[in-house]
């Protein structure tokens, strides 16, 4: 009796050394025990302050008289702003709520800054460079939401024929014209939630959802179309899931961005996040301002458009692509190109 | 009254769990690899199932070739640890081999799975190895137990 209970305290405590040996080998080697300690001691500790410095808007400085067709694009620096900045992600919104704070400190600009996967990173002090080229300000016309005047560099870019917006009228058209020649064709081409900002010195940019395409630029049938950060997907067929299980095939994402403008613009060579252009729709206003609806179309302004790729595969989070499709393959294929030029 | 199972029986029945379960795993795993699923991160999900699996597998292996080739005269098991060894095996099994499965179904990327896997792949891997110790250790001379042998 005594040896049966020794051996059996024995085998308990072997095995409860080779548990303790598999736990420290199984945690220890991966890389996710270390984030976890990281996010918890980045939980813990107090976060530091973040100092948010914006680029001035070359175009409009902040002595500049607001014209009448737009305004500066940024508020004088001192003046501090609402604070109406609401991306769809909680990450983008905790972020959101860390720069408002510094802007009510010192900035004049409320940042809607890169938005990482991961919403307990401590957020890093954006100054210059790739932040404040992608980063949104509510610095416009009563707070209207303003896009970069150097937008992020684009997978692809298509300057729209000025005809399709002139032929159709023969008063010189409006921005507003513009706007609803534009919206008209993202309804044809089944778009929603689009959302608007201004653009430099009365222009404006139209930013489209986030939506996923088939590697020819046409977008993907049905619900899966809008579904970049999809629940889980019951709905697959069994070889659908089979091909899904083995077959590392990447997803492409798609989002445009129209820009009506009389000044020329370059793209900044920044990459943009996805998380960053999928928070433009959302930050966006859900009509043209005013002021920019009645300006008028002239000969000096351009559509341009400017396609944003991401590719996401299996092992890593999305990521910006170059496209290899031309700007106006892309329009053509979302049925943008035909719809606008009728 | 249920008859009382023979240790060697119980054993294989266990190992039996453990290499169908394992091989499967292992087979999915190789098609995955094979076809480039985890893109040139193979060996990630690779360190994430042998210590899931190969540990606890190794030992029972180890057992059964123990046992074959000392001899000894044939003894019976608890069933009720058996029982709880078994059950415990095929559960905590089912949780690893679900952590492939279930990928496709979900929006984590597989190896963020797998990683996140461990926060409970840990704790039941320990009460399947104590539960397999207790079973492996106690067992009894069949004209002790008066057990019926199967």
């Amino acid at each position: 009796m005594l040896r049966n209970t020794v051996r059996i305290l024995l085998g308990f405590f072997g095995l409860a050394l080779v548990s303790i040996l598999l736990w420290a080998f199984v945690l220890g080697d991966f890389p996710a025990s270390e984030d976890m300690k990281q996010a918890s001691m980045a939980r813990a500790l107090p976060s530091p302050p973040k100092p948010t410095v914006s680029a001035p808007a070359p175009s409009a400085p902040a002595s500049a008289p607001q014209s009448k067709n737009g305004g500066s694009a940024t508020a004088a620096p001192t003046k501090r702003q609402p604070k109406k900045a609401s991306p769809v992600r909680k990450a983008a919104k905790k972020q959101t709520q860390s720069a408002a704070k510094s802007a009510s400190s010192g900035g004049g600009l409320i940042q809607i800054p890169s938005a990482s996967k991961s919403a307990d990173k401590v957020a890093k002090p954006q100054i210059g460079g790739l932040q404040s080229a992608m980063s949104l300000s509510l610095g416009g016309n009563d707070g209207y939401p303003v896009f970069p005047d150097n937008p992020p560099k684009a997978s692809a870019t298509e300057v729209i024929p000025n005809a399709f917006f002139l032929k159709d009228t023969d008063l010189p058209p409006t921005l507003q014209h513009v706007s609803n020649k534009i919206h008209a064709a993202l309804d044809e081409g089944g778009y929603f939630d689009t959302s608007f900002y201004q653009f430099r010195n009365g222009g404006f940019a139209l930013a489209t959802k986030l939506e996923k395409i088939n590697e020819d630029g046409s977008p993907v049938v049905g619900a899966e179309r809008w579904t970049a950060v999809a629940g889980p997907r019951f709905d697959m067929t069994f070889t659908e899931y089979l091909k899904n299980l083995f077959i590392s095939e990447p997803g492409y994402y798609r989002i445009i961005v129209f820009i009506v403008s009389a000044e020329a613009f370059n793209q900044s060579p920044d990459e943009v996040e996805q998380e960053t252009a999928e928070a433009w729709v959302a930050a966006g206003a859900n009509a043209l301002h005013k002021d920019i609806a009645k300006a008028e179309y002239t000969d000096d302004h351009r559509c341009t458009a400017l396609v944003y790729v991401f590719e996401k595969s299996k092992t890593a989070p999305s990521k910006f692509a170059g496209s290899w499709l031309q700007g106006r393959t892309h329009l053509e294929k979302s049925k943008l190109w035909s719809a606008l030029s009728q | 009254m249920k008859p009382v199972p023979l240790m060697s029986s119980c054993k294989k029945r266990i190992a039996a769990v453990w290499l169908a379960f394992g091989g499967g795993i292992f087979l999915v795993l190789l098609a995955q690899s094979f076809f480039d699923t985890y893109e040139g991160q193979a060996n990630d999900a690779w360190g994430w199932f042998l210590p899931s699996v190969m540990p606890t597998l190794s030992l029972i292996i180890s057992v059964i070739v123990f046992d074959s080739r000392s001899g000894q005269t044939e003894k019976t098991a608890d069933r009720f640890m058996y029982v709880v060894a078994i059950w415990l095996s095929v559960f905590y099994l089912l949780t690893v081999f679900s952590t492939i499965l279930v990928q496709p179904l979900t929006t984590l990327l597989p190896l963020e799975l797998m990683r996140q896997s461990n926060l409970w792949l840990g704790p039941l891997q320990g009460l399947v190895a104590a539960a397999l110790g207790a079973f492996f250790v106690k067992q009894e001379d069949p004209d002790q137990a008066g057990a019926i042998p199967r």
